[in-house]
């Protein structure tokens, strides 16, 4: 829409700055020359670029190296998306770009070529209305870029997020972001001008003529030292348009003759908006017969039901010509065309502004956080008056904030409903200084949110904590276990319910951020399913589970994923009574789908979507019947997107649902893990259990054992290579029995290594005759302890340690 | 083992003393960052837990205050007990010096597998007692 006329600039933009060093080590020289042509083509000639993009994923397939090779194909299939695009074949488009980004976040999470790639999708959402994934797409582009310490492409980013604010109309924030765009990146002409002149197409937007025309001055100065006859023409035309709206008509006349004279060879389009322009001139000359013929070129040909916004204000010329040359018949069919560029833009902006703020990039909040950083202890002490704030006023802000946002709403919809342009006009400025509110209303909430949840962990710390320690004292009698049970697991509930809210305040935040490190899929799955199965079973359920196609190692935030299968397994349980749930991993083209299904109460077709909207579920009832928030499928939804996945469901009322969490995850070659020997360890207190696993993490496989007899029965299972003893550990039913049970089942091929302290003496007598033992003195470094048991070279001294303490 | 844990609220320290006499380890007790500044001075201790919010000086302070120190108590195994849940919550308490974060309500397996492991590495010296 309106962003077209922007867009003509700052598209190109997108292209020029971007190499994809990931994919740049060597590669043949084919593959090189097809990339380049395709980016040199892609503004001139998509239809050839797209040719180059498929000659180069041909070429990719001669790169030896694999990892190379798949960030080539990656490399080819972002340009092929970039140049379907352009032609009209958006599937395609969407195809390709989500295809490379999966190869290349996995590979190179950290890559401009994943910005780059996000740029795109962002792009592509946004022509598909999916204004909050184009945020979280533009977003995700602007970390990286900042990662990469690259302000050229975060500028590309910021200015992308302008242009949303834009379909918006939310020109002030669109112009902040401009600003905050050229205050990153002050460093090639052509970036300069687009941002320029942006910011004053913009300005002309928020009636600050004058302001823009400043801006407009700067761009074409810029343009003309670019020698660019094309851009000093754009930047001509907007000027022009300008100065007619001012009243300046001399300067108009003065500005329409200069861009005819730098851009003789201007095409067809270029013409028709220049002719609509003069028409404008003539008319306010009083010469509406001149006007009228002018403008009748303008349009000749062009079919009036398909116009775009940036045919709006010939439009409305050609309207007031008509009119005044009594040609009414003409001047309804452009006002038609007007009404209807209005309505849609109108519409646009309804649902984008709507969407901006569920999932809000807030610069307010970007820049609070900058001075966070800055003044980290200042900042700690600000929140810590505010903690002492009365929680009276608190929830009055928070009543207040939340009559705001109803009254707000209340703003946009009446807007809506405004039909005459000039009606939308000035609401414009009222909608305006409602997002303005809204925003302080977010961060009213934000705040509420982040304090109220301090606030109930505390407490929640006391509870939880003396349940724990309750039942970790294994002399609890078993009816008192069981109501503590009862209450440490309310507490894990409403810990649960904090947690949620927590994310969903990221989530609208834009504050959420994933993790991108290598993960056993398959494990964490199981791990996850597997604390349902006693809860199946004291149901009455069948649980069943099936991951025998699940990938091992991937690359992305196995706790976010775990949250949405625990989620979407306490669903299923939740709202099944007899039955079946079953768990399902399968390896797909595009990753990997985990589903649940269930045979519980199912879902009606018509609340099919409402159940992943905030607080929702699908019938009020339920919250009564089965409790839970409702935020669960919200927060599952959200972050399976910003995984670049999602969840999706089918279900039949009464039958049962399934869900389907479907993520773009690549099996990774596991690292090769060397066999390693098993180590039994006889050790009770959990901190120095911690310490154990801690130090044999690179030498062996840990087991546990808290006392002789399962010891003894651990070691008659087999596969233990050595086995350490804390001398806490046998003390129970005495020394020497122990030993001789634990030396006994150990046999010869097992050492054996005891922990005593140094302070004490060990009777020689309680120490089994043939038994292989070795004693390490207490207090003793377990760096230590770890190098004697696993150097072969020392090995050997174990026996004469053994005579010794004999 | 002998751990200190710096706090301002009574219940919380009654909690965590109870859950480190699980583990057999033994607990000293400070309600302010100042206070608990003063013990280290003054005794030796293998572990230090510590709140950030507390009045008077917070908790990154302390942990500040703690590093900078020109002996070897400096390089004491600190973990931040805390109920804040910030995104960069856990940046900050690292870049400040902590070795790890635990918020609250704290999870009695998580708080010894974070001390255990502290324990093991450089800073603790995973000495066995």
């Amino acid at each position: 829409m309106r962003a077209v006329r922007y867009g003509l600039i700052a598209l190109a933009l997108v292209l020029a700055g971007a190499e994809s060093r990931a994919a740049a080590a060597v590669p043949p020289l084919a593959y090189s020359r097809a990339i380049d042509a395709a980016k040199t083509d892609m503004l001139r000639d998509p239809a050839l670029a797209l040719q180059s993009a498929q000659a180069a994923r041909e070429a990719a397939r001669g790169i030896v190296d694999e990892r190379e090779r798949a960030l080539a194909f990656a490399t080819a299939d972002w340009l092929h998306g970039e140049s379907a695009v352009r032609i009209g074949r958006s599937d395609e488009a969407k195809g390709a770009i989500a295809a490379a980004l999966a190869t290349a976040r996995t590979l190179a999470p950290r890559s401009d070529l994943v910005a780059n790639i996000l740029l795109s999708k962002g792009g592509l959402d946004r022509a598909d209305g999916r204004i909050a994934d184009a945020l979280n797409a533009y977003q995700s582009a602007h970390r990286v870029f900042q990662q990469l310490n690259d302000p050229r492409g975060q500028a590309k980013a910021l200015v992308q997020i302008a242009d949303l604010y834009n379909d918006a109309k939310d020109f002030a924030s669109a112009l902040r972001y401009l600003e905050q765009a050229s205050g990153t990146y002050r460093g090639d002409d052509s970036f300069r001008l687009a941002i320029l002149n942006n910011r004053a197409l913009t300005l002309t937007e928020m009636a600050r003529t004058a302001d823009a025309l400043v801006q407009f001055r700067a761009a074409l100065r810029l343009a003309r030292t670019m020698d660019s006859p094309a851009l000093q023409a754009v930047i001509g035309r907007n000027i022009a348009r300008a100065q007619l709206s001012m009243g300046r008509l001399n300067e108009a006349e003065a500005t329409i003759a200069e861009v005819r004279r730098v851009d003789p060879q201007a095409g067809l389009e270029d013409i028709r908006a220049l002719r609509s322009i003069a028409a404008q001139a003539m008319f306010q000359r009083g010469r509406p017969a001149e006007a009228a013929r002018l403008i009748d070129a303008s349009f000749a040909g062009v079919d009036l039901a398909t116009t775009t916004v940036l045919q709006r204000d010939a439009h409305r010329s050609a309207y007031q010509i008509y009119k005044a040359v009594g040609r009414d018949g003409d001047a309804l069919r452009h006002l038609e065309a007007l009404k209807r560029i209005d309505d849609e833009s109108t519409r646009l902006a309804t649902s984008t502004g709507l969407a901006l703020m569920a999932a809000r990039f807030d610069f307010a909040n970007q820049e609070l956080r900058i001075a966070r950083m800055k003044a980290a202890d200042l900042q700690r002490n600000i929140a810590f008056e505010r903690a002492q704030l009365r929680t009276e006023r608190i929830i009055l802000i928070g009543s207040v904030a939340a009559i705001v946002v109803v009254l707000a709403l209340l703003g946009i919809w009446l807007v809506t409903l405004g039909r005459s342009r000039n009606r939308i006009r000035a609401a414009h400025g009222e909608l305006a200084v409602t997002n303005d509110q809204l925003e302080k209303a977010l961060a009213v909430k934000t705040e509420f949110l982040a304090t109220t949840s301090h606030e109930i962990r505390t407490p929640l710390n006391g509870i939880l904590g003396m349940t724990q320690i309750m039942l970790a004292d294994a002399d609890l009698p078993g009816d008192q276990r069981e109501r503590v049970e009862v209450m440490h697991g309310a507490g894990l509930t409403m810990r649960a319910l904090v947690d949620d809210l927590l994310d969903v305040a990221k989530i609208e935040n834009g504050r959420l951020t994933l993790e991108h490190e290598p993960f056993d899929l398959a494990a964490t799955v199981r791990d996850a399913s597997r604390l349902f199965e006693d809860q199946a079973a004291a149901k009455g359920i069948v649980f069943a589970r099936d991951l025998a196609d699940c990938p091992a190692m991937v690359v992305g935030d196995s706790a976010r994923i775990r949250q949405i299968v625990f989620n979407l397994l306490s669903n299923a349980l939740k709202f099944t009574s007899a039955g079946e749930v079953r768990l399902v991993a399968e390896r797909r083209a595009d990753g990997v789908s985990l589903s649940v299904t269930d045979s519980g109460i199912g879902i009606a077709p018509e609340k099919l979507e409402e159940i992943f909207e905030a607080f929702r579920q699908a019938d009020t009832s339920t919250t009564r019947q089965f409790g839970g928030t409702g935020l669960g499928l919200a927060i599952c939804r959200r972050l399976a997107r910003a995984m670049g996945g999602d969840v999706t469901v089918e279900s039949e009322a009464g039958r049962g649902s399934c869900f389907t969490l479907s993520l773009p995850l690549v099996e990774q070659k596991a690292p090769a893990m060397p066999e390693r020997p098993t180590v039994l360890i006889l050790e009770r207190n959990p901190i120095r259990r911690a310490m154990w696993a801690k130090l044999c993490v690179d030498h062996a496989a840990i087991l546990f054992a808290a006392d002789a007899d399962e010891a003894v029965a651990r070691l008659q299972e087999g596969g233990v290579a050595q086995l350490l003893i804390d001398d806490g550990a046998i003390r129970d039913a005495g020394v020497g029995a122990a030993l001789r049970a634990i030396t006994a089942a150990a046999g010869a091929s097992v050492p054996v290594h005891l922990l005593w302290p140094e302070t004490e003496s060990l009777d020689g007598n309680e120490l089994p005759a043939g038994g292989l033992v070795r004693i390490f003195a207490k207090p003793i470094s377990g760096t230590e302890v770890i190098r004697e048991m696993f150097d072969a070279s020392s090995q050997s001294a174990a026996s004469s340690l053994v005579t010794q303490a004999a | 083992m002998n751990v200190l844990f710096i706090e301002d609220d009574r219940m919380n320290r009654r909690v965590v003393r109870d859950m480190l006499d699980v583990a057999g380890a033994a607990m000293a007790e400070a309600e302010t960052a100042e206070i608990g500044l003063e013990m280290i001075d003054r005794d030796d201790y293998h572990m230090i837990l510590i709140d950030l919010r507390m009045p008077g000086m917070d908790g990154i302070t302390a942990i500040r205050h703690i590093r900078a120190r020109g002996d070897a108590k400096a390089e004491v195994p600190i973990i931040v007990v805390t109920a804040d849940s910030g995104v960069d919550l856990r940046e900050r308490c690292l870049s400040a010096g902590a070795d790890d974060v635990i918020v609250k309500p704290v999870a009695m397996d998580q708080l010894f597998e974070s001390m255990g492991r502290i324990l093991a590495g450089d800073r603790g010296g995973a000495i066995i007692s």
